[in-house]
């Protein structure tokens, strides 16, 4: 099961990310037509900044988790939000309608879930879908930097942990060279 | 982060909030993050086949645009074209003033005259124009024309340069070919030589931009000349400071802009008007007060308080007191009259370039000046008549502020004390060390720092370790709004050594007491006023500027004209501080040409540092380093 992943120290906040899921998420799916259409589109993943002192801004594209068990599922009293069989957390498509009651706004941890109007104009909860019918959700595709990375779970914590044991082979050799040292003494 | 440490700014922030109006700092917000792309200087948009961009950490991403442009050439190129900017904001103001000249000269520009003859002449002797028994305004005809063509292409070197640099940086220019041929052409150089398929070399586009930002010194310097002889060279002058200077029960009208061309109407038409608005019941008739540079230009010249800079335009709206503001051109937030529009301010543009939505528009010209400044005027007492008492909160903060530090007269100042050679007293007390070195504060406020936090913390660790200060622009905005261009800031930041010596020449000048932590030496386009002295100390002892212990900084720069005006006095020689990062970092070979190589071809070199006392430390260290070298 493919899921989002973001490597924050690679986002430059440039927004690519939110333009192209807005595009995605249109009735037209092209830059020049979702700006003319009568609902404009919502985005479903948000780049967030932190003030980190005077100057640093910490940058990070904030993505919907899909979580399981999802908070948002639980709380949707008329039970329209759902995971489907591909495990993505969704309000369309399923047995029942979004009442737009925001119930599952107030629940999600992250912030990823906004009360706006679909693009046929009713109001309803949107969020991430992880892109029905691509292979790389739009945020992943039109990332200039590699920033969002669409992966199976293991793959993104296999390459954490490949950088992480090239940082530590550094570490290895101080810390022979400190050993050698202690035993010598 | 705090917005600001200006108190009046701080109470006027919460003002806002309260009232639900959006100022400059929560817009900034909503534009977190920004991109990083724009950030280091690595999109590019020069041609319609962009925009393109540079993946900074080279991980995936694209190594050169689409035309083959590398991270170095995007990022020259775009930092040349902000000095192009840069130096067509100054060459506009500068033209304007010699527009102005002319007009006089041919009698159509009633309500202007030659005000400060004795500048006049010397500028005249200056570049070479012999008076001949010709009348002012012949000889005012011939300075404007002069004037004018410094901005065409000449066979010979723009004379506002050459006459007032050293010989030995003349000639540094000369062999680098950084004399530009016009003002104007060496901003249309670097438009075409960073076009698409031009200059590919990023040190020689850097070059360029070089040419292009002498040619800005050139046009200030010019304009600062043409300002003192049509307004008056300024003199030491008590003023005020602060949004405190509003008053309730006046006309409150703010000059806002640069150009003093209207302001100096607006002033001298307000004082026929006092009784039209004591009529409109305003008790106190005409307050004028200045923001930005236009407010210094005034403030200089005829002690109008500065009621805040820049960045914090929009709060003099929200006293709820502020009557009209009149603005020309440059640092004018587009937003005045949305937020006016809450008020009953009157925002009035008056230049046919700089028109904004929303705001009522009086176009100025000089031949009926004095007619249009009555009509706005009027504007402002009809407006005060429509003020809602229940919304006036003037912050009760205000400082005393010394301006009019113009070359000419810290000169005088110093003749006080040697009538027969004026800078030796300045000279003597840099040899002995009871001054460290001199430093010029410039620049503007930027919405991405604390509201004046660095400027007062940089210019008090200097002032501590001896170091002379002047200041233009809204770093003497920032520093009168702080109480520091006063004689008590200087007993209590200055270093002995710095103490001793500002209050023997505030003795002297009769002040009793010391002279300012830091002399206000004009607005922002008056920064060749330091340069100018700088040149005079290096010409009397028949060395270069870049060998003096002079430095310049700009803490909180934000505009395209600090960034010409930054890469002008690196190229005069300067040590120059910035404070704020500014969007080269996407080309290591850019930053290090503009903070190492620099230094080599020119002394001057840029040192970008955040933190004000790390800043301090730097700035020391070069003043100290140009001591060690000659010998003092």
């Amino acid at each position: 099961m493919k899921r989002l992943f973001v490597r924050p120290e690679l986002c430059t906040g440039c927004k690519t990310c939110e333009l192209a899921c807005a595009i995605e998420h249109s009735q037209s799916k092209n830059f020049l037509g979702a700006m003319m259409e009568s609902s404009p589109p919502h985005l479903r993943l948000y780049v967030e900044a932190t003030l980190n002192g005077h100057f640093e801004v910490f940058k990070m594209p904030m993505t919907c988790r899909h979580c399981d068990p999802a908070p948002c599922i639980a709380a949707c009293i008329p039970r329209a939000m759902y995971r489907t069989a591909e495990s993505v957390v969704t309000n369309v498509g399923g047995k029942h309608a979004c009442i737009a009651c925001g119930m599952c706004v107030m629940m999600c941890p992250f912030g990823m879930i906004a009360r706006a109007p679909d693009p046929s104009g009713k109001i309803m909860a949107l969020k991430c879908d992880l892109c029905p019918g691509r292979d790389v959700p739009a945020c992943a595709a039109a990332c200039p930097t590699g920033a969002i990375l669409f992966l199976e779970g293991d793959d993104f914590a296999h390459r954490s942990r490949l950088r992480a044991s090239a940082i530590l082979s550094q570490a290895k050799t101080l810390r022979e060279a400190t050993m050698t040292q202690t035993l010598e003494e | 982060m705090e917005r600001s440490i200006s108190p009046d700014s701080i109470l006027l922030l919460k003002t806002a909030q309260a009232a639900g109006v959006t100022t400059t700092w929560d817009r900034y917000e909503t534009q977190l993050p920004q991109c990083g792309f724009g950030e280091t200087g690595l999109c590019c948009r020069h041609c319609l086949q962009g925009p393109c961009r540079i993946d900074p950490f080279g991980v995936t991403g694209p190594k050169f645009g689409i035309c083959g442009a590398s991270a170095d050439v995007i990022v020259a190129r775009g930092l040349a074209r902000s000095i192009a900017g840069g130096t067509s904001s100054h060459s506009a103001h500068a033209k304007h003033l010699a527009h102005t000249l002319l007009k006089y000269s041919r009698g159509e520009a009633p309500d202007y005259g030659i005000k400060d003859k004795d500048k006049f002449y010397a500028v005249l002797n200056r570049v070479g124009i012999v008076r001949d028994g010709k009348s002012d305004q012949e000889l005012a005809g011939e300075l404007a024309r002069l004037a004018l063509e410094e901005f065409s292409e000449r066979e010979e070197p723009p004379v506002w340069l050459k006459t007032t640099i050293t010989p030995f940086r003349m000639q540094k220019f000369e062999q680098f070919g950084l004399v530009p041929a016009g003002l104007d052409s060496g901003v249309a150089d670097v438009m075409h030589r960073t076009t698409n398929g031009v200059d590919a070399d990023a040190v020689n586009i850097l070059l360029g931009a070089i040419k292009c930002a002498v040619g800005d010194y050139t046009g200030m310097y010019l304009a600062t000349d043409l300002s003192d002889i049509l307004f008056g060279t300024p003199a030491p002058v008590m003023a005020r400071a602060n949004l405190g200077t509003l008053k309730e029960n006046a006309v409150n009208v703010a000059v806002h802009g640069h150009n003093p061309v209207l302001s100096e109407v607006i002033v001298a038409q307000a004082e026929f008007m006092r009784e039209e608005a004591k009529a409109a019941g305003a008790s106190e008739g005409i307050n004028l007060v200045g923001i930005c540079c236009t407010g210094h230009e005034v403030m200089m010249r005829h002690g109008i308080p500065t009621a805040t800079n820049s960045l914090s335009q929009e709060l003099a709206i929200l006293t709820g007191a502020l009557d009209a503001a009149v603005v020309d051109y440059q640092c004018i937030m587009p937003s005045l009259p949305v937020v006016a529009s809450q008020y009953h301010t009157e925002i009035i543009t008056t230049m046919s370039i700089a028109k904004i939505s929303g705001a009522r528009h009086i176009e100025f010209d000089e031949k009926h000046a004095g007619e249009k400044a009555r009509e706005i005027l009027r504007l402002a007492i009809e407006a005060y008549k429509r003020r809602d008492p229940a919304k006036v909160n003037i912050p009760p903060v205000v400082n005393d502020a010394m301006a009019g530090m113009s070359a000419e007269a810290i000169v005088k100042v110093l003749a006080l004390v040697n009538p027969d050679d004026p800078l030796k007293p300045l000279l003597d007390n840099i040899v002995n060390g009871n001054i460290l070195g001199v430093c010029l504060f410039a620049g503007c406020n930027d919405v991405k720092i604390t509201q004046d936090k660095t400027f007062v913390a940089l210019v008090k660790a200097l002032a501590a370790e001896n170091v002379l200060i002047l200041c233009t622009g809204c770093a003497a905005g920032s520093f009168a709004r702080h109480g520091l261009l006063t004689p008590a800031a200087t007993e209590k930041y200055a270093g002995p050594g710095l103490k001793a010596v500002l209050t023997a020449l505030g003795q002297a000048a009769g002040l009793g007491g010391p002279l300012p932590l830091a002399l206000h030496t004009g607005s922002c386009v008056d920064n060749t006023r330091a340069a100018s002295i700088a040149t005079a100390i290096a010409n009397k002892l028949g060395v270069d500027v870049s060998q003096l212990p002079v430095v310049a900084t700009a803490p909180e720069a934000a505009m395209e004209k600090a960034v010409s005006i930054g890469t002008w006095a690196v190229a005069m020689g300067l040590p120059t501080h910035v404070g704020v990062v500014p969007p080269v970092t996407g080309s290591p070979l850019v930053v290090q040409v503009l903070t190492q190589t620099a230094k080599d071809l020119f002394g001057g070199y840029f040192i970008v540092e955040p933190d004000p006392q790390a800043a301090a430390g730097k700035l020391v260290a070069a003043l100290k380093e140009r001591r060690a070298a000659l010998g003092i």
